[in-house]
């Protein structure tokens, strides 16, 4: 059985969501393409599978993440529907009841956010509805976990004796009249039902300050500066030094030296892949901690906010507020924020997801730790603030270079500014919980292979034989590009192979140099300032800043932009890259 | 007058929206009918773009979108 979720945005869907299905999501397939849908089985009933659907609030399609969820509900093969009403704003929410209930599939209404209603109010409005149209209506707390068990018990009986229900009908005349008469209907229906929402009052006291004429831009500034200070400053270093040891493999070494294992294979997995996935887990509880910031900011409501003080600056370089949103989830990794981009109107889509690849994403965040913390102890923090700040500002400069490439059609923001929540605790951890979990994943996959067939390039030359590493075949790849980077101050095959296996992930780029210089996590800084100078290493940091996406947001941009598009941002990135690098390496040989 | 006359705290009535069809049929889907009561809650820090509250929720719009709305203030 097969139960979507649907419902405006904010109105509480993902809490319910991961009420019901607690760790058993994944990101669910449709029609072909990888897009934001989740699906998960019900923690109490395994059989049943439910799907959240993007927010939205209409069934039509002006927009693309609404033809989706249309297209998803026609084609997806769907049992029943649960529509979360959000309480305090139901005139707008039973617009989108209204469509649903043309399409005939079984469905209920959950009423949530009823915090400032009364238990009178709530009887009113679900009797109402339920007259109405015929099915269910049920008052749920998504937050306290209350009607939950109801909910799910009604739908599977609404499907079972296939209760469809009523269709109001309109005159359907034109579009706009269609709208106005529907509006019209939910206004006479909704009468003497509308409430004060409480949580409305305290936010619009917030913004008073928050949103504040001369106050919003410091408290910006603020936000995102402790973001970064307590992502990078001075306890990352320790923080990654605990769980390093905390990740050591001793005994696990010990025990294969134990038992006497065969040389090779001992090499294979201690050199090989042990190195490899133990230099990008060090940096997982990083990584772990920008995305807890990041969801912070979204989940409590400031991230609109943002979009809202943004947006007149954005403009000028043909964004909006939205981009914001959309480049700000860049910082966490690139492929949620390019698909984020679908909500933007086309030209701004276009311009978003061009200036994404210059929001360094976290999967660079191993780099810069590791390099600037070895070579730069004390200026560290400062000059890891000064990568991201560069990278953005090349990226602007870009934009603005490109402007008359890029067709500007519509300058619209039509944008509904949520109310402040405080984040809710299962939010927060499940989405940790899943960051873990692809942390992982990927460090056993991608990483795990590159690092094996980086250990066996290395360890081996064309016939097969066993070599030393300067005559492998890693060695003759990497020797033929040297001379592309030896202008950027990279003289050494091992850091030109590294980049290359940067395509595959961001991560991979510590994990083969650790492999091929033969230094497992602890001594990594010291063999680093064997191969790199300051000036080198800096260079080595710019250059891998801006060259080219890894394959995951290559994928993510070609399914949302065609190929020719994403050819033209990898090459376009690669050269903005070397420019760059090389700029500032031959200056800085200058000055020195 | 239009939406972007108002000022913070003012109340009105939409009476019509001008705008090409695909941003009218946006506007009208958010529930910006026409007779519908709004209030401008706030301008941006750089007077773009507005905050205003209509049908129980917050809704923000750019000044050019607001111009093209014309309202009756109360």
């Amino acid at each position: 059985m097969r139960i979507a979720l649907i419902g405006n945005p904010n109105c509480g869907k993902t809490t319910l969501f991961n009420l019901l299905t607690g760790t058993h999501q994944h990101v669910g397939n449709y029609c072909g393409s990888t897009v934001n849908e989740k699906e998960g089985q019900l923690i109490k009933h395994k059989h049943i599978t439910c799907i959240d659907l993007p927010g939205i609030y209409s069934l039509s399609t002006y927009s693309n993440e609404e033809s989706i969820t249309t297209e998803s509900l026609r084609n997806g093969h769907i049992d029943g529907i649960i529509q979360i009403l959000d309480g305090s704003n139901l005139e707008r929410n039973l617009f989108l009841t209204l469509q649903c209930v043309k399409l005939q599939i079984p469905m209920i209404l959950a009423l949530n956010m009823i915090d400032d209603l009364s238990n009178n109010q709530i009887k009113q409005i679900t009797q109402t509805l339920q007259t109405t149209f015929n099915i269910d209506c049920i008052s749920i707390s998504a937050i306290k976990n209350r009607g939950i068990d109801v909910v799910i018990k009604s739908i599977s009986k609404s499907i079972k004796q296939q209760h469809l229900p009523t269709i109001i009908p309109f005159s359907h005349q034109t579009k706009e009249k269609d709208i106005i008469e529907r509006y019209a209907y939910i206004e006479n229906l909704c009468k003497g039902l509308s409430v004060e929402n409480k949580s409305s009052i305290l936010s619009k006291k917030i913004d008073t300050i928050v949103l504040h004429p001369l106050l919003a831009y410091p408290c910006l500034l603020f936000v995102m500066s402790s973001i970064f200070y307590f992502t990078f400053g001075p306890y990352t270093s320790n923080l990654i030094q605990r769980f390093n040891s905390f990740l050591n493999p001793k005994q696990f070494i010990k025990f294969l030296l134990a038992i006497g294992i065969n040389e090779t294979l001992y090499a294979l997995i201690v050199e090989g892949i042990f190195t490899g996935i133990h230099a990008v887990l060090s940096f997982m509880p990083v990584i772990l901690l920008l995305f807890f910031y990041l969801s912070l900011l979204e989940d409590s409501g400031y991230m609109s906010r943002i979009a809202f003080i943004m947006d007149k600056p954005l403009k000028n370089i043909g964004l909006s507020g939205k981009s914001a949103v959309s480049l700000l989830m860049g910082f966490g990794c690139s492929v949620p924020a390019i698909l984020s981009t679908r909500t933007l109107s086309k030209s701004q889509r276009l311009r978003t997801t061009l200036l994404i690849p210059f929001i360094s994403c976290s999967a660079k965040i191993p780099i810069y730790t590791l390099f600037l913390y070895t070579f730069f102890p004390t200026y560290a923090f400062r000059l890891i603030i000064l990568l991201y700040i560069t990278s953005l500002l090349i990226g602007i400069i870009i934009l603005i270079l490109l402007q008359s490439f890029i067709p500007t059609q519509d300058h619209i923001l039509i944008m509904e500014m949520p109310n402040y929540r405080f984040p809710r605790f299962t939010n927060t951890t499940l989405l940790l919980f899943e960051k873990i979990k692809e942390f992982i994943i990927k460090a056993f996959t991608i990483i795990f292979i590159s690092s094996l067939i980086i250990w066996f390039t290395n360890n081996f030359d064309y016939q097969f034989n066993h070599v030393s590493s300067d005559s492998s075949i890693l060695a003759s790849i990497g020797k033929h590009f040297i001379f592309l980077f030896q202008p950027l101050g990279i003289d050494r095959w091992e850091v030109v192979v590294s980049l290359i296996s940067g395509f595959s992930a961001k991560e991979a780029i510590i994990s083969t140099l650790s492999v091929l210089i033969h230094s497992p996590y602890e001594v990594l800084s010291i063999s680093l300032n064997r191969i790199f100078t300051p000036l080198s290493a800096y260079s080595f940091l710019l250059f891998t800043l801006f060259y080219t996406p890894c394959i995951a947001s290559i994928s993510a941009c070609k399914q949302e932009h065609g190929i020719i598009f994403t050819l033209f941002l990898i090459q376009f990135q690669c050269i903005i890259a070397w420019i760059i690098a090389f700029i500032f390496y031959q200056t800085g040989l200058l000055i020195i | 007058m239009t939406l972007d006359e108002l000022k913070q705290n003012d109340e009105a009535i939409i009476l019509s929206l001008h705008h090409p069809q695909n941003i009218k049929l946006h506007l009208l889907t958010m529930g910006c009918t026409p007779y519908t009561k709004i209030k401008l809650l706030k301008k941006a820090p750089l007077q773009d773009p507005f905050m205003i509250q209509i049908r129980g929720y917050t809704l923000i719009l750019r000044k050019e979108v607001a111009k093209k709305i014309e309202v009756q203030k109360l």
